[in-house]
């Protein structure tokens, strides 16, 4: 499209440049990849796919773990609204109107979905107790003012109709108001006639969302009014807090007048800490369940520093392992993560043999040989026999290698945990130590772990009878307990455990028992608990310790926009780069900047132009161009003089002609823009305090 | 009987009140009772609905609270008048009156539904407004017509206002409404306050003997044990609070407690003895004088600590009743309640919104000027401290009394004066010297930062700082006072934490609170 922009046409006072969506003509659908030099072109989308899978998998068990979190704090919930103006103590000098509170940082808001589908839906056939209860909802926004607050929570129970039938159409003038809670009455009144419920065993739950953000002032009034029609009006509150338990937000903003009229039931939820070592328990070191990455000690140290500094909701933990997953994928290699990665052999020779896929066969050649998958002596004949598919055999016989690794890996930490906890319980304080359990896992992915089990295997030896068999039994059970594949390969281990177990229950002597076990046991933690990377190509199934990429979680984006400025290099792509000397395609903001770093706290906006007017000459000089030398000098003839910008503008309108005329308009549009780019990135502040200058806003160097 | 006195008083105060209002000799009361508005309005509410001896009588009893809007009021006013019961099955229709006209559009129209009700004969109405101090910020046009309701309406109906503020202060201006005809309710005496607890008792049996529960708890025959129990109650606790239904709910929570052992001694006596026919058990012996001294002295302890925590409620009757059952036979162990200070929990706060929070203490409680010499390197902590006596002495007379008064302004802390208001970059600094000097060894360490407070400057950027500061302002623990659509300026917050809190939150962290606060403890 041809607009006919004129720029000179001093009548024109605005122009309108329309934005043309061509830049963009060589949009791929796959992002290059990080590593070209062994990667094969669909290997992007590969990769991909596996990702997805293998988060998929990560998640939905981590989302099941999450919800049996929720479970129990949903049955308290239920239990104690049902319970509700059944359990009053008598003697009071007033009804008090139920109010439970429940604090939901760390949660998600799916929560309250389950509270109203139990309350409302569920029916529990065993006692043919039928959970037919009114919820409603209350959001802030609905809340400005008490006639508001009053029609949400009228209005959303009266707008199911009490008889299932049609609704009976009421005239807005000469009937009750929407807002007046008469009108809820009467249709409670209705509700309990139609369903000949002459006990009104169903509640009016109002669940409150977001309570810290609802007008203290509106809350007091509603709460005043409600609680003058209970116990005509069954209504329990449900408080959706996002502040903590303690101290607490209701008793420090509500005055005495208000609380009295309430009888609030905290609902306690786990500690986030606990639930949160929990999960990566049972995500990552539950012999029943293999997730297809597994990640390494870093990952886990950065996502419990996260979850314990920065933020304890679980979402964030989501994010994080979500990150993990797709930073591990961008390792061409790990294509190979999945069973049958590539399809049946067959699809597989055919993606893989096309040229451009020769350097990741060439890489993955490379790092076959290079482990122990090969057999040193077969190492001078085989390479000639190498195919595609012995290559991709020899990966999969590397899965199996691994994962049996990490079975037997994590059969063995829980046995560890196992007799901790057995440790723990009988007062054996100094098992404790410091470590947390994510402490231990990580000391365990690093192959670390022999002082604690070394520890433990010694206190085994100090158990006195009574305790010994005890032991023994807890460890006998623990082996009956595993998967049966396990057991198959442990069967040593096992048959000393039995062996023992059995010496006990003869009367053996204690000391001589309790040092083979613990020789015993120790032998089985020293097999099975070492590094994960000691396995063949174990960078396809384990991030082990690949630094996590924190800065995409928690950036420092001031941190970012000064070192952008700074050394704008390191962030525009290779590709673009050109010159061999760094000055020479610094961006103009970049040439500005280093002037706005060495000025003082005002900037004069002349002196600026003028040295930026300097460098860029300096430039053109050094490439090459010689021709603009008396413009140079031109300009440079009036460097101190401030605000005469004017002059040093005629002066070289009048020197010059053509081209460096046109050249110096554009060193000023680029200043003005280059200004404008810092003014909106906030560097600049306009006081009008002194001509032509302007105030620094960052004064720290930030080299 | 105890009795008798209570009863004679608020007979005295019915018929008073009756026959004021049933002659219709003044159209307009105002009750003030300072102490117990609410047991005030159940007394009229009872006088009014049960009057046996003017069946003419209406009533409507409204809560100024309740009616935010006038069409509330008017809807309310003459359905209760008219006895009408709104039904769902009419469409939840307001009272029709004669003509079926609308009468809540305006006050014009609500005075003419009034003069409806003049049909047959003319009855006296009473209209009573509980909690009258409200509608001088929910309906401040309604005041001068409702006291001048029977002026205008040409009906007999007495307005009386209840409230515990003072009719000056709710007062219309200009002399727009006439002047009530005042009655004071006195504060409730130790015998009145006694006496009203042992009536509610009574009331309470009678309730638990029509529900029919097995329960003794509340049985007649433990009247005058229940006597004795409420004046220990009163003389333990009215030294904290005169009023009848805290006294009363504090009361209800320790009595099942409380009379446990006697129900339990009951039991095993009737099991022991030779079990009599239903009949015969029904009175309960109650223990001799001296059991009854060591019952009270037993649980005297306890009834402090239920005022400790049930009157700031902290928690609320039936917990407190359920978890404080004592056991007799099991131990006299000293209860140990939770302390309302010490039980401060603040493990559920990430590491980083506890410094923030704390930054934000310092923020609002030491003056801005101050910040310098407080986080500055290098000062040590006798310097950093402020001097206690800077009294000038060289005042001349005049000036005396403004010196008296700045030496008053400065001596209060600031801890008394409320939280003070801060720019968000103050938090900010404030943060990092806090960071820098108690989070260096927590953290994990990082090669590439060279410079000291380098590492600190960059954590302090992070955007999870900022997201802190938000989510914190969405809990109320900092309160925002700057609107969030101004951009212009930083934002402002203020400190929404007390100290014991802070307190709390040093301690977990480690923080010296007390060297850091410009006027410590």
């Amino acid at each position: 499209m041809a607009v006919n922009i004129d720029l000179d046409d001093i009548n024109q006072t605005t122009v309108y440049i329309p934005f043309h969506d061509s830049d963009d003509v060589n949009t791929d659908t796959t992002p290059p990849s990080l590593f070209p030099e062994r990667d094969f072109h669909q290997g992007c989308q590969l990769r991909f796919q596996a990702c997805r899978a293998a988060w998929g998998k990560c998640l939905k068990r981590m989302q099941e773990l999450i919800h049996s979190l929720h479970a129990p704090v949903v049955e308290s919930v239920v239990e104690q609204v049902k319970k509700s103006y059944m359990d009053e103590l008598p003697g009071l000098p007033y009804p008090e109107l139920p109010v439970i509170s429940v604090t939901s940082s760390s949660m998600s808001s799916s929560l309250f979905d389950e509270i109203s589908f139990q309350l409302e839906e569920n029916t529990d056939e065993l006692f043919e107790d039928t959970n037919d209860h009114f919820v409603t909802h209350v959001f802030p926004s609905d809340c400005t003012t008490i006639t508001g607050a009053m029609k949400t929570i009228v209005s959303g129970f009266v707008s199911r109709s009490p008889t299932g039938g049609q609704d009976i159409k009421r005239k807005p003038s000469t009937s009750l108001a929407t807002y007046d809670i008469a009108l809820l009455e009467t249709w409670y009144r209705a509700v309990c006639d139609a369903r000949d419920d002459r006990h009104h065993r169903s509640r009016l739950i109002v669940i409150m969302h977001d309570f810290e953000q609802l007008e203290p002032q509106v809350v007091q009034d509603m709460f005043e009014i409600c609680s003058s029609y209970i116990p005509r009006l069954p209504l329990v509150f449900i408080l959706a807090l996002a502040s903590p338990p303690s101290p607490s937000y209701i008793r420090a903003t509500y005055p005495h007048a208000m609380l009295a009229l309430l009888r609030v039931r905290d609902c306690p939820f786990p500690l986030a800490e606990k639930s949160l070592h929990n999960i990566l328990l049972e995500t990552f070191f539950d012999p029943t369940f293999e997730p297809d990455i597994m990640i390494g000690p870093t990952t886990i140290d950065f996502a419990v520093e996260f979850f314990t500094r920065h933020s304890s909701s679980l979402d964030g933990l989501l994010s994080i392992l979500q990150l993990a997953h797709m930073k591990h994928f961008e390792e061409p290699l790990s294509v190979l993560a999945p069973a049958q990665a590539l399809g049946w052999s067959k699809d597989a020779a055919q993606v893989l043999l096309t040229p451009d896929a020769f350097p990741f066969l060439d890489a993955l050649f490379a790092r076959v040989h290079g482990s122990t998958l090969i057999v040193p002596v077969e190492h001078a004949t085989s390479w000639r026999s190498a195919t595609v598919d012995s290559l991709l055999s020899s990966v999969e016989t590397a899965r199996d290698i691994f994962r049996l690794r990490v079975k037997l890996f994590r059969v063995a930490f829980r046995l560890i945990l196992c007799v901790r906890q057995f440790m723990l319980v009988h007062e054996r304080k100094s098992v404790q130590g410091d470590q947390t359990v994510p402490d231990l896992m990580c000391l365990a992915l690093r192959g670390r772990l022999g002082s604690v089990y070394g520890h433990l295997c010694s206190m085994i030896k100090t158990l006195p009878a009574a305790q010994l068999e005890d032991f023994a039994r807890v460890v006998h059970d623990f082996f009956e307990d595993i998967l049966e594949d396990v057991k198959a390969e442990e069967n040593e281990v096992i048959s000393r455990v039995e062996t023992a177990y059995k010496m006990l229950c003869r009367d053996a002597t204690t000391q001589d028992v309790s040092s083979l076990l613990g020789d015993w046991l120790s032998e089985y933690f020293k097999l099975r608990i070492v590094a994960l990377e000691d396995a063949p190509l174990w960078d396809i199934w384990y991030t082990g310790s690949t630094p996590f990429p924190c800065e995409l979680i928690n950036p420092s984006p001031r941190a970012s926009i000064l070192a952008g400025l700074i050394h704008p290099h390191d962030y525009i792509s290779p590709g673009q780069l050109n010159g061999d000397d760094e000055d020479d395609d610094l961006p103009d903001i970049s040439i500005l900047f280093k002037g706005y770093l060495e000025s003082a706290k005002m900037i004069n906006v002349y002196d600026w132009f003028e040295s930026f007017v300097v460098f860029l000459e300096a430039r053109k000089r050094r490439v090459g161009e010689t021709r603009i030398a008396d413009v140079t000098s031109g300009t440079s003839r009036t460097p101190s003089k401030k605000g005469k910008q004017k002059q040093a503008e005629d002066k070289v309108i009048d020197e010059d002609t053509g081209e460096d005329e046109e050249w110096l308009v554009e060193v000023q549009a680029r200043f003005i823009h280059a200004l404008q780019e810092l003014d909106y990135l906030g560097f600049i502040k306009h006081t009008g305090r002194k001509a032509d200058h302007v105030m620094r806003t960052v004064f720290d160097s930030p080299e | 009987m105890v009795l008798v006195g209570l009863i004679w008083r608020v007979r005295r105060f019915v018929s008073h009140i009756t026959s004021v209002t049933s002659s219709f000799a003044l159209p307009f009361l105002y009750i003030t009772d300072r102490h117990n508005p609410r047991i005030t309005a159940s007394l009229l509410d009872q006088i009014y609905r049960n009057s046996g001896d003017c069946p003419s009588t209406r009533f409507a009893h409204i809560n100024a609270t309740a009616c935010f809007t006038a069409r509330l009021l008017y809807d309310t006013v003459l359905n209760a008048l008219a006895g009408w019961e709104v039904a769902w099955e009419n469409g939840c229709r307001n009272w029709p009156g004669e003509d079926g006209k609308r009468y809540n559009d305006s006050i014009d129209s609500f005075l003419h539904g009034l003069r409806n009700y003049n049909v047959d004969e003319e009855p006296t109405m009473v209209l009573l407004v509980e909690r009258a101090e409200r509608l001088k910020d929910n309906l401040p046009d309604l005041i001068v017509p409702l006291t001048r309701l029977a002026e205008l309406s040409q009906v007999k109906i007495t307005t009386i206002f209840l409230s515990s503020a003072r009719w000056e202060d709710i007062k219309p201006p200009l002399g727009a409404s006439p002047d009530p005809y005042f009655i004071d309710i006195d504060p409730p005496s130790k015998q009145d306050t006694i006496d009203s607890l042992i009536f509610e008792f009574r009331s309470t049996s009678i309730t638990q003997a029509h529900a029919g529960t097995q329960d003794k708890t509340y049985h007649p025959s433990l009247l005058p044990l229940y006597e004795q129990y409420v004046e220990h109650v009163y003389n333990v606790c009215s030294l904290y609070t005169n009023d009848i239904q805290e006294l009363q709910y504090i009361a209800a929570a320790r009595w099942p407690g409380f009379v446990k052992p006697v129900l339990q001694e009951q039991s095993e006596a009737n099991a022991d003895g030779d079990s009599d026919s239903d009949g015969t058990c029904n009175e309960l012996t109650l223990p001799a004088s001296d059991g009854r001294m060591r019952l009270l002295k037993f649980f005297t302890p306890s009834l402090t600590a239920a005022l400790d925590v049930l009157y700031p409620r902290l928690t609320n009757a039936t917990d407190w009743a359920l978890a404080n059952d004592i056991d007799m036979h099991a131990s006299e162990e000293v209860q140990c309640q939770p302390n309302a200070e010490g039980s401060i929990v603040v493990d559920h706060l990430p590491r980083m919104s506890k410094f923030v929070l704390l930054a934000a203490f310092l923020a609002s409680t030491n003056p801005a000027k101050s910040d310098m010499r407080m986080f500055g390197r290098g000062a040590d902590k006798q310097k950093r401290r402020r001097r206690k006596s800077a009294s000038p002495k060289k005042a001349g007379a005049q000036t005396i009394v403004a010196k008296v008064h700045s030496c008053l302004l400065h001596t209060v802390s600031q801890r008394l004066l409320g939280p003070l208001v801060f720019p968000l970059d103050r938090l900010l600094a404030i943060l990092g010297a806090l960071l820098e000097e108690n989070d260096v060894e927590n953290r994990p360490h990082e090669p590439y930062f060279e410079l000291p407070g380098e590492h600190t400057d960059m954590e302090l950027g992070r955007v999870h700082v900022y997201a802190a500061i938000t989510e914190l302002t969405s809990m109320r623990a900092l309160h925002r006072t700057t609107a969030v659509e101004k951009l212009e300026g930083p934002p402002m917050y203020k400190c929404g934490i007390s100290f014991w809190v802070a307190g709390a939150l040093a301690k977990d962290l480690q923080v010296p609170l007390n060297d850091l606060m410009w006027d410590p403890m």
